[in-house]
């Protein structure tokens, strides 16, 4: 049996060498010769004789060198079909196997026959099994958990048995019973191994493989064999049909490689398992249309719906669910049961308040997205989970995608008032105030008027701060504005008789080449210079950036009442680096009416105008009110961006001090984490759903009544996922071709081959000699025959 | 002339009627009185003059030439006389080869009733011997008008076998000869070379004239086989398996090698030789030989003395 297994490791089709007994044919293809001939009765037979006798050794040596190059020839024919392998002599072996699966959720889709993930565990499972044969160690990856290295699986053999080398810490030498252990595990993680929720990291993987390479001794061939479905998205850079190029990422992780020494000493084989079709429709995004939901104000929850496929998709329909923003678990760190919502999944403490169907969406052209717009109201403040699924179609898993919409009750408008008056119309804020909040109609924003310096609780749970006609602010002020516009809050200073340039220059420096608070650029955007009347026709205002976000209202329109709007004094002034000028007055020099900027994660404004009837009309003005509504709300701190994040990427947002918080993740995991550096960080989020956060209080600490509402975080997939267009042989090559990648691909890689050919072959030599020695042949007969 | 069937080709006769098989043996002087009774018809014709050497017999010295020149030659002559011939023919197992039209007894045969025909009409005598390795059959010599007729009765319906024998043969008939003879050798001579050779040399000893007439098969001359053959002997159980393409060379040496001994004993015999070839006409060999032999009997008789 050890003879039987050493042949067929030395041949790559040892079946053929039965072939051999073929050796035999020249000699009965002779002997059957003798068996048919004609008789010719014959006068001159001692003649025949004579020369018979006299030749008759050289036609034995003749029979002999031709019979010994038949033989020679079809046993080179069967050696060269059979592949032996001469190891040793400019031959490698294979040193290690490592396969990767890729369980990324594209694998999920699905043809009919199977899912991509099942032909790829079929794949994996017989190349572990083939090297577990061949006691070639395997080391066995999942394409979207580099980080976790790969399952190793060695072998002892003869020299390491003495006790001469030692592999390294991470590969396990096991004598042969605990390795078909060890293998039975390995094959039965394969089998097992869900697909997972979050995207191939394949640069990341070939960067883990390249730190286990440098780290081994040996210097021998590695095959990297990957089952995948290898689509553009992981492999090409770039979006749609035009790309060609390999991702960078990819590029630079296989430089790494080549800059090594490894890339030459791997052979990849790839196990294409994908499907030629490319068919999918997918929900890319659930959101609300507005930064501020409000509470009773009714808002639209957009879901955008993306058809990623070549055909066109007809009669989309599904269904949104809108949870309780307040079910949480009864404690913190308890699991809350399972909602009954199928489409939510058993995601912790969604309950299902409202179930809306979307309205069908008829057509869908490939390639294009179709946003289904469901007007709501909710009801009250809070974090509302909300999730949403259309039809199945070959890939569910991003047929449903879920959000967490903030919805407040109103966005606080801090007001400070530089100029209190006698009345409410005599005092800066009076018709400022009376614009936000008009008595009687919701807008969503609660202005708040102080008149004295700003504190930090003032500032606590503010939206936006207005600063009217302020003659100076203190530098504490400064500070606690500054920090509330870096981290996502508004701040607008509206001029006035109360404001200096001179005052406001020292309380804002510049802030280009040194600026003074660390390079960070300063809150106020602008430089001031003097105060300026109207001359001639009272200026109007001009709408500068019409794209402006905080003049949507007014887009397309022409003519509206803004235009009739004249002002009569203000100040000269010059944006600073980086504001935008989206109005300006058409007094003669254009001057910049309002000048905005982004500051950190907020912004900051400047209204070159009073905020009353000083210094112009436009309080009066109908465009008043809702320019400084649009204005207000631009400027206020959004809903957290980071109510969702992409799974498998960190899930973290700011913590408040003293509060550590109460994770509960879909399927009701729980876990306590404390924020480090402000932040908190939950490292292992990679399942798709809502993440319940429940904060708690640090014992000892004062921890702001803000910061202890409990809210929600939406995982989603990665929208580069639901892109199943493949790759193809052709783009693959040309990509990897240029980073100097070789590979061999196909839906069922021969494993015999693709292993031996490496090997010291010897066929072509084989073949080489089996035609020298077939013309040698052909010209022996001929001459012999000749004679 | 009876008329002649078998053996005798008319066509063949036709084109040989106006040449004459002569005896080409020179004898010396003049065979009269002991021999001329025998001898009806004979005549001799001078053909030149020699030198006289010690010993010769005073009889044959020309005086006329003595009495011109002052030195002593002899006169030669031809015998012209009526020939003796005998067509010894073999018919052994070998002469039943034949891989054309003709066996090589056939050819023979017919070469042997052509010359014997042509030696009746010349009115000499002929006489027939048939042979393997004994002499199966024996017609003496006659130049009587049954004589053809009966060497045409014998040829008719024989079925040749046996092996080949040769200088015995001659040995048998030549003693039962009364005088010199002409022999026509007819046969493929395959015997041992040296056998041949004493034979021929036999009747050189014996004063004898001989035709020797090889017939040979054109596949033996050519050797066309390709495949493989099992060749069996004719006269006796010999058999080979060879292929034969890969023998011809060889084997065409060694027949060619046997053919040039004959050619060469023969011609050191001064006898004439001739390898008739069942692939080829008959006509012209014969002619050839016939006007050849007529040429040089000429010649030889108009040469002088200087």
């Amino acid at each position: 049996m050890r003879f039987l297994a050493a042949l067929a490791d030395s041949f790559v089709n040892p079946a053929i060498l039965g072939g051999l007994v073929l050796l035999s044919a020249p000699i009965i293809i002779h002997l059957l010769n003798k068996r048919h001939f004609e008789i010719v009765p014959w006068a001159a037979m001692d003649f025949l004789l004579q020369a018979e006798s006299r030749n008759r050794r050289r036609v034995r040596l003749e029979d002999l060198i031709l019979l010994l190059l038949r033989m020679l020839i079809i046993g080179l024919i069967v050696f060269t079909v059979a592949r032996p392998l001469l190891r040793g002599v400019g031959a490698s072996r294979e040193e290690e196997r490592i396969i990767v699966l890729d369980d990324s959720f594209s694998m999920e889709a699905s043809d009919g026959a199977g899912t991509a993930l099942s032909f790829a565990k079929q794949a994996v499972v017989s190349q572990v099994e083939d090297a577990v044969g061949r006691s070639v160690p395997v080391s066995l990856w999942f394409g979207t958990r580099p980080e976790a290295g790969g399952m190793d699986l060695a072998f002892e053999t003869g020299d390491e048995a003495s006790g001469t080398e030692s592999s390294g810490a991470e590969s396990s030498r096991t004598e042969a019973p605990e390795s078909a252990e060890r293998a039975a595990g390995l094959l039965a993680s394969v089998r097992e191994t869900p697909a997972s929720s979050v995207r191939l990291r394949l640069p990341a993987l070939l960067d883990r493989i390249a730190e286990k390479l440098e780290g081994s001794k040996d210097g021998g061939l590695r095959s990297v064999v990957i089952a995948s479905d290898f689509r553009a998205a992981d492999w090409l850079e770039g979006e749609g049909a035009e790309r060609s190029a390999l991702r960078s990422e990819l590029a630079a992780s296989f430089a790494a490689l080549a800059k090594q020494g490894s890339l030459e000493k791997l052979r990849f084989r790839f196990v294409d398992v994908g499907s030629s079709s490319r068919e999918n429709t997918a929900v890319a995004d659930i959101r609300a249309s507005t930064d501020h939901p409000i509470a009773k104000v009714p808002t639209r929850i957009l879901i955008d719906i993306r058809n990623l496929g070549a055909a066109e998709r007809r009669f989309i329909t599904g269904e949104l669910e809108v949870g309780d923003p307040e079910a949480v678990p009864q404690e913190p760190g308890v699991a809350v049961a399972a909602s009954s919502s199928a489409s939510a999944g058993a995601h912790a403490g969604f309950r299902v308040l409202h179930r809306i169907p979307l309205a069908s969406i008829e057509s869908l052209a490939p390639g294009k997205s179709a946003t289904v717009e469901i007007e709501f109201t909710f009801e009250k403040p809070g974090t509302y989970p909300v999730a949403v699924r259309i039809e199945g179609d070959r890939l569910p898993r991003d047929d449903g995608a879920f959000g967490a919409i903030e919805v407040s009750e109103g966005v606080r408008v801090l007001v400070v008032d530089g100029d209190p008056g006698t009345s409410r119309f005599t005092s800066e804020a009076g018709f400022l105030a009376a614009a936000l909040a008009p008595r009687g109609l919701p807008t969503g924003l609660l202005p708040r008027r102080i008149t004295g310096d700003i504190t930090s609780r003032d500032l606590e749970d503010a939206g936006a701060v207005l600063i009217l006609n302020r003659e100076r602010l203190s530098p504490d002020e400064i500070r606690l504005l500054g920090d509330f516009a870096r981290t996502g809050g508004g701040v607008g200073f509206f001029l006035g008789s109360r404001v200096s340039a001179e005052a406001y220059a020292e309380c804002f420096p510049p802030d280009a080449e040194g600026a003074p608070e660390g390079g960070q650029v300063g809150l106020f955007p602008a430089t001031l210079s003097k105060v300026k009347d109207a001359e001639g026709p009272r200026p109007r205002l001009r709408i500068s950036d019409a794209a402006h976000p905080a003049f949507e209202p007014f887009r397309g329109i022409e003519g509206s009442s803004l235009d009739q709007v004249g002002f009569d004094r203000f100040f000269e002034i010059e944006p600073r680096r980086g504001g935008r000028i989206a109005a300006r007055f058409t007094d003669p020099g254009t001057t910049p009416a309002i000048i905005d900027r982004a500051v950190g994660k907020g912004r900051s404004a400047i209204f070159n105008l009073s905020a009353d009837r000083d210094w112009n009309d436009w309080p009066a003005d109908p465009s008043y009110p809702i320019v400084l509504q649009e204005w207000t709300r631009y400027l206020a701190r959004r809903g957290s961006s980071e109510s969702t994040f992409i799974v498998g990427e960190p899930l973290t947002w700011e913590a408040a001090p003293g509060v550590e918080y109460a994770v509960a993740a879909p399927g009701g995991k729980t876990e306590t984490l404390r924020p480090e550096g402000g932040r908190v960080l939950v490292s292992a989020a990679r399942e798709p759903g809502l993440y319940r956060i429940v904060p708690l209080a640090i014992a000892g600490s004062e921890a702001p009544r803000r910061s202890l509402e409990p809210f929600w975080r939406a995982g989603r997939l990665d929208p580069v996922e639901s892109d199943l267009e493949p790759a193809g042989e052709a783009r693959l090559r040309a990509a990897l071709g240029a980073a100097g990648v070789e590979f061999s691909l196909g839906r069922d890689v021969d494993v015999d081959v693709f292993r031996k050919s490496e090997e010291g072959e010897t066929w072509r030599a084989l073949a080489s000699c089996a035609g020298i020695f077939l013309v040698l042949e052909l010209l022996a007969a001929w001459w012999f025959g000749r004679r | 002339m009876p008329r002649l069937e078998g053996f005798f080709d008319p066509e063949l006769l036709a084109r040989l009627s106006r040449l004459e098989l002569t005896a080409r043996r020179m004898v010396d002087g003049f065979l009269a009185g002991k021999n001329r009774s025998n001898r009806h018809g004979f005549s001799v014709e001078f053909v030149e003059h020699r030198e006289y050497s010690p010993g010769d017999d005073l009889r044959h010295l020309d005086w006329k030439v003595l009495g011109r020149m002052d030195r002593l030659y002899v006169k030669r002559y031809e015998e012209e006389t009526n020939i003796t011939a005998v067509l010894v023919l073999d018919t052994s197992g070998s002469m039943t080869y034949g891989s054309g039209a003709l066996t090589k007894f056939e050819l023979g045969a017919y070469a042997a009733s052509a010359l014997g025909y042509l030696l009746h009409r010349q009115r000499d005598a002929v006489g027939l011997v048939l042979h393997d390795s004994e002499v199966r059959a024996f017609l003496p010599p006659s130049a009587k008008q049954v004589a053809i007729a009966s060497i045409a009765a014998k040829l008719q319906g024989l079925k040749p076998s046996g092996k080949t024998g040769f200088e015995d043969i001659l040995t048998r008939v030549a003693h039962d000869l009364p005088r010199r003879c002409l022999f026509i050798l007819v046969s493929d001579f395959f015997v041992p070379i040296d056998k041949f050779v004493a034979g021929i040399k036999f009747l050189e000893h014996h004063g004898h004239d001989a035709i020797v007439l090889q017939t040979l098969d054109e596949a033996e001359l050519s050797f066309p086989f390709r495949s493989n053959t099992l060749f069996r002997g004719l006269e006796d159980s010999r058999e080979m398996l060879t292929e034969p393409h890969r023998l011809r060379t060889r084997y065409l040496d060694v027949l060619g090698r046997f053919l040039e001994a004959v050619r060469k004993q023969c011609a050191a015999s001064a006898f004439d030789h001739e390898l008739l070839s069942t692939g080829k006409s008959l006509a012209p060999v014969l002619s050839t030989l016939l006007a050849a032999r007529s040429r040089r009997r000429k010649a030889g008789s108009r040469k002088e003395p200087a």
